[in-house]
This record gives structure tokens, sequence and C-alpha cells, in this order.
């Protein structure tokens, strides 16, 4: 142990930095490739990836796949991650629901449910009113043709004037103030 | 009971069962038989040689691991999860906790070496290099045609 006096990462023999780096993930081992010589060469070793790949990965899916908190496949259905027709209620009775069948028949009855939304959207759109806009205007939420600005309704004509009249005092107001003397006042405000 | 005498000359009395977690005193003990011998531990200084017996002791009554269990180790997945009581002993300094790694290695304390091993990965873990380089103060070495070809060789893991 040459680095007892003064143990780094570093210091520590390549076998242990080895183990360590075995508990990461590529992006991390990734990391510590860029730091120095040493860790770049011992992150390209073929052992390291052989037990990553041959070993780690796989019981990671068999672990995720066994382990005690992954949901029951009710528990799927009831949260809506696996659909089918009417799945619930043959889950219930019982019933078989992995066979190609329910998928293809899940994926008709979800064509189906779509096309009727369309017509039933159609429908709605054929039946408005012929000018909707007009109903707009006549309630004075869209501004008039011809009332004075295009941009505001007529309704809040009133509220917009007062508005601007209380921004051009205002305006005026901090002016005075600023004012050094009334001729400061006159020079500006022209 | 058991002497163990560390580099800077301080002896430790142990139970045998305590010594035995290090498969090297274990060994030790079985080849010199019964004997009241201190065992020189010329790689470990006495703080360290406390912090590792008190992770012995502790696990003192589990069963010490087969090499059937250490190879099927390796085909278990490879979690960084640390036991309650080993996170809590772990929480030392860095200095310290490579002085026990390199004692756990030196002593052959397998789970004490995991231990060590996945403390510092869980630092590791989704760090940039920048922020490793910081926590474990290295020192880039790199010339700037090393560090060009690296990240070359790197592109196809960059994105995430």
């Amino acid at each position: 142990m040459s680095s007892a006096a003064n143990p780094s990462f570093l210091g520590l023999p390549s076998e242990i930095l080895l183990h360590i780096m075995g508990y990461l993930d590529l992006p991390d081992q990734q990391a510590l490739s860029r730091l120095s010589l040493h860790l770049s060469r011992l992150s390209s070793d073929p052992a390291l990836h052989r037990v990553r790949i041959r070993v780690v990965a796989p019981s990671r899916v068999d672990h995720s796949l066994s382990c005690s908190n992954r949901p029951a496949f009710d528990e799927l259905v009831k949260r809506g991650f696996v659909r089918g027709l009417g799945i619930e209620r043959r889950l219930r009775t019982g019933g078989y629901v992995y066979s190609p069948q329910s998928v293809y028949q899940y994926r008709m009855s979800e064509a189906l449910r779509m096309r009727k939304l369309r017509s039933t959207v159609a429908g709605i759109l054929h039946a408005r009113p012929v000018n909707p806009l007009h109903t707009l205007h006549s309630s004075r939420v869209l501004p008039d043709v011809e009332s004075s600005s295009p941009f505001v309704s007529r309704s809040l004509l009133p509220v917009m004037h007062k508005l601007k009249w209380s921004l051009r005092r205002d305006e005026l107001a901090r002016k005075m103030v600023g004012a050094r003397s009334p001729f400061d006042l006159l020079g500006h405000d022209d | 009971m058991v002497n163990l005498v560390t580099s800077d000359n301080e002896s430790f009395t142990v139970e045998k069962a305590v010594a035995s977690r290090s498969v090297l005193i274990k060994n030790m003990l079985e080849d010199v038989g019964e004997s009241d011998q201190p065992i020189p531990l010329p790689n470990v200084t006495a703080s360290v040689l406390k912090k590792v017996l008190e992770y012995c002791d502790h696990h003192k009554n589990e069963p010490m691991p087969t090499s059937e269990d250490l190879a099927a180790e390796d085909t278990r997945k490879r979690t960084t999860d640390i036991g309650e009581w080993d996170q809590k002993f772990i929480q030392v300094d860095q200095e310290m906790l490579f002085e026990i790694i390199l004692a756990a290695n030196y002593l052959d304390i397998k789970p004490l070496l995991d231990v060590g091993c996945k403390t510092v990965a869980n630092m590791i873990k989704g760090k940039t290099p920048e922020e490793i380089r910081k926590l474990f103060n290295i020192v880039n070495d790199f010339t700037p045609e090393e560090e060009a070809q690296i990240k070359k060789e790197n592109e196809w893991a960059e994105d995430r």
C-alpha cells in the first residue's frame, strides 16, 4: 500500500477502481473516463463491459420483472396501462384477455369510438348558426366595424378612455416633480 | 482471543469470531493453529483497524460468504443499496473511506469492501466530470490531443 500515507481516489488499486466502476452505469463510467488517463484506460476494460452486458443488464431486467412492488395485472388494468374491450369485466369473470384476438378487438373498438366521435363533432358543427360572428357582435364581445377602435369592444371604450386619461395625468405629474423650474417643464413638454 | 498489532504498534485483542471476518486473519489462524503470538498487520493503522473491527464485531454472527455466494453475487443485480447500519458506519470523511476500502481489500473482508465501493459509487453517480474532479481532487493529466481523442471515443455514449 504505497499510498497509505494519504489515500486518494486515484491512489486506490486498479482492481478496486474497477470494482467501483462495476456499480456504475455507462454515463457515470463515461464521466470517470474523462478525468484522467488512468481512469480512461480502466473504463474501457473489456471484463468490466462484459459483466455489464452479460450479467448486470439481464439480471436488472429479471429483477424488475420479479420484484415485489411490481403491480399485479388487475392493478395495471385499473390504472389504464393495460387496455382492452371490456377488460375489467372479463378479468372479473375470469376470462382470457391475453390473446391476439382481444388486442384486435380493442383496436377495432377504438377505431369505432373515434369514428363515432368524428360524426358527432361534424353534426354539431353543421348545426351551428349561419354566422357565429354575428352573435358575438350583438353581445358586444367583438368590436364593431363602426366603433372608433377596431381593437376594443364598444362596451369597454369608456374604461379605456379613463385609463388613457389617468396614464397621461400620471406622466404629466412625474414631469412636474422631476422638473427643476417651470421653464424646464416647458422645454421638455413640447 | 486474538492479538492484532497495527503498523503504528498498537495492539488490539479481539474475539476469534470477530477477527475471522477477515479471510486473511482467518487463514493465518488456521495455518498457525492455537498460539498467543500477536498477528502483525503492517498495512493497517490503529484508527482504521478500530473502525474495521467495529464492522466485524457488528457482523460477527452472520454466516461467512462462501465462494458460491460470491459467484451468485455477480449474477445477482448489482445494486448500490447499503444496509442501514452499514450506511451509518460508512459515514466518514473521504480519506477514512479510502483507508477502510484499502484495509478491507488487504484483510480480505469482501462485504466491507463492497460497502466501501458502493459508497464511492454512490458519490460518483449522476455527477458531471467536473463535479467528480472537484469531489476527489483529481488532476487533469491529459494532453489536449488526448482529451480530444477521449471525447471523440466517447461520443457514442454522450446521448443520455
